[in-house]
């Protein structure tokens, strides 16, 4: 089999091919969490004394951090946040995550029972954690979203959503630039695919994403 | 069936019955039995409009819907009248059933404000138990969490075993519970987390630690390997869960439950076998309400649950009966098996 910069000829690489093994080191220094809830969740200080930077927001009201796209997984409780963006609180603030950065993990934070906008904010979620699950599994659950929020996949799955990518053909494109990017560890070269086939304002929207995508 | 203060056709039990304030007639009774022409004017008033009709011997039938239902309050002679020679014969012949309409149509609209009433509260409770339910499930939760961070700085005794056990019992309870309260919800559920199942065994395993010694049970788990399978990570461990009590729940007392795990050939496979005195039906064991023990707690949910569970997992689920031995198998798409670790 003859391979050239990690190809293997009339086969592309897959995406996963490139994820390091990240250590539990790098993910507590690197990761910034923030728990979006309006009581005072034991959850938060036990991430904190493991060392994660974890930001508590009573009322999700100041959007500012979150369309930075500045955490890599959000935890948000249904009721009491959210209400700046509308009636259905949460469930609104976990859209407006979703559609500001993509690359967030969303984990919904709530042990209320499903009714029908309950199922939609389960649904629109990346996991569900029930607020009366045991800290410990929390604690894995929420390790678990934050490994998930640097794979490559994930990554990428956010870049084609932030730069509106619109049909399969076009995403197979930004995903052989991204390749070859990795490949050859040309960060320009994705930059300028970007720059050319999006836009140069679009090429900064997504610099957090690309920053951690060819880390 | 509602309250009448009047006589009233029963379309369920097709049958004529008395008011509590005003009687049925001998006549109406007679002839509802005799005569044809009754029973056909019951039935007709069924697919008319609500309205005051006369019966073919001069009664008045008042017809109105009632919950989404036809109800028909007859046997009397109301007035303002028909004016018809036959009703002037009832009146002159049963005096004590000659009623206003205005009287008739105030017991109607008392049971439709009734009604209301019923539906308001109904209501009510379906806004305010969840948000009960919500807040007990919190309260749980704060014991889980606060044992849990005890055991973590001053070591993890007993006592705090106990508690943790019985707070992760509770959460396993209250997940059955508001299961069963809105299956759909449980099935619009997305399916996409990773579950390893072997070790969501052995979680449930100490989860039920204190039941099973309380029964002088042994659970033994098995596997080769520890297959992985893509599933919701709220709905599934009630798999698990309903398993593993039924057999503590109807096994023999100082018995063994063997858990046997294992993951080959695309297919996820889990067998909760234990050994009970208990005569079980393979196939009606999965039907909501089936119960074979009466002396044992439980409504008859807990499969049927498992078995809406293990569907919406696009699974299967057994009973098999072998020489006084029950074992429930499950099957699930393999998401992968891994090593076995230990």
């Amino acid at each position: 089999m003859i391979s050239i910069w990690g190809f293997t000829f009339g086969k592309l690489p897959t995406l996963t091919s490139f994820d390091a093994s990240i250590s539990r080191e790098k993910l507590i220094q690197n990761g910034r969490i923030v728990v979006i809830d309006d009581e005072n969740p034991l959850i938060v200080e036990e991430l904190r004394k493991v060392g994660l930077a974890v930001d508590h927001d009573k009322s999700g009201d100041d959007l500012s951090k979150l369309d930075n796209q500045l955490y890599d997984v959000a935890v948000v409780d249904f009721h009491g946040v959210g209400k700046r963006l509308g009636a259905n609180q949460g469930l609104e603030l976990l859209k407006h995550i979703r559609r500001v950065s993509p690359r967030t993990r969303l984990i919904a934070y709530t042990s209320r029972s499903l009714s029908a906008s309950e199922s939609e904010f389960f649904r629109l979620s990346h996991i569900v954690m029930p607020k009366d699950m045991g800290l410990g599994d929390s604690m894995k659950l929420i390790e678990d979203q934050l490994r998930s929020a640097f794979t490559k996949e994930h990554l990428f799955e956010a870049l084609v959503s932030k730069l509106g990518v619109a049909g399969p053909e076009e995403k197979m494109k930004l995903q052989e630039a991204l390749v070859k990017s990795l490949a050859k560890k040309n960060d320009g070269a994705l930059k300028s695919f970007i720059t050319k086939a999006f836009g140069q304002a679009a090429e900064k929207s997504v610099k957090y994403i690309l920053d951690r995508i060819l880390d | 069936m509602i309250p009448s203060l009047f006589p009233f056709y029963d379309s369920e039990k097709k049958a004529l019955l008395d008011g509590s304030e005003v009687l049925l007639t001998k006549f109406c009774r007679d002839a509802f039995t005799t005569k044809a022409e009754c029973a056909m004017h019951y039935a007709s008033l069924l697919s008319k409009s609500s309205g005051y009709y006369q019966c073919p011997f001069g009664f008045t039938s008042r017809s109105f819907e009632f919950a989404l239902d036809k109800f028909i309050s007859t046997g009397v002679i109301a007035f303002p009248r028909f004016d018809t020679q036959e009703e002037r014969k009832r009146a002159k012949d049963y005096p004590e059933n000659k009623v206003t309409r205005k009287s008739i149509d105030s017991c109607i609209t008392y049971l439709n404000q009734l009604e209301k009433m019923r539906a308001d509260v109904i209501e009510d409770a379906s806004k305010v138990l969840p948000q009960a339910f919500h807040e007990l499930r919190k309260l749980n939760g704060a014991v889980l969490q606060h044992a849990e961070r005890e055991a973590n700085t001053s070591g993890q005794s007993a006592n705090l075993t106990t508690i943790i056990s019985a707070a992760e019992l509770m959460r396993n309870n209250f997940d059955i519970l508001e299961a069963l309260s809105n299956i759909e919800g449980i099935k619009s559920l997305p399916n996409d987390s990773t579950i390893n199942v072997f070790d969501l065994f052995y979680k449930m395993k100490r989860v039920y630690q204190e039941r099973t010694s309380q029964k002088r049970m042994l659970v033994l788990l098995s596997g080769e390997n520890r297959p992985l399978i893509q599933g919701s990570q709220k709905s599934f461990p009630i798999v698990p869960a309903v398993l593993l009590e039924n057999a503590i729940k109807y096994g023999k007392e100082g018995s063994h439950i063997r858990v046997e795990i294992s993951g080959s050939n695309g297919v996820a496979r889990l067998i909760v076998e234990n050994e009970t005195t208990e005569k079980i039906d393979t196939e009606k064991c999965f039907e909501r309400g089936t119960r074979f023990s009466s002396d044992k707690e439980g409504g008859g949910f807990g499969l049927f649950l498992a078995r809406e569970v293990v569907k919406c997992h696009k699974g299967k689920i057994r009973c098999q009966l072998d020489n006084g031995k029950v074992q429930m198998i499950v099957e699930l798409p393999l998401h992968k098996a891994i090593a076995h670790s230990t």
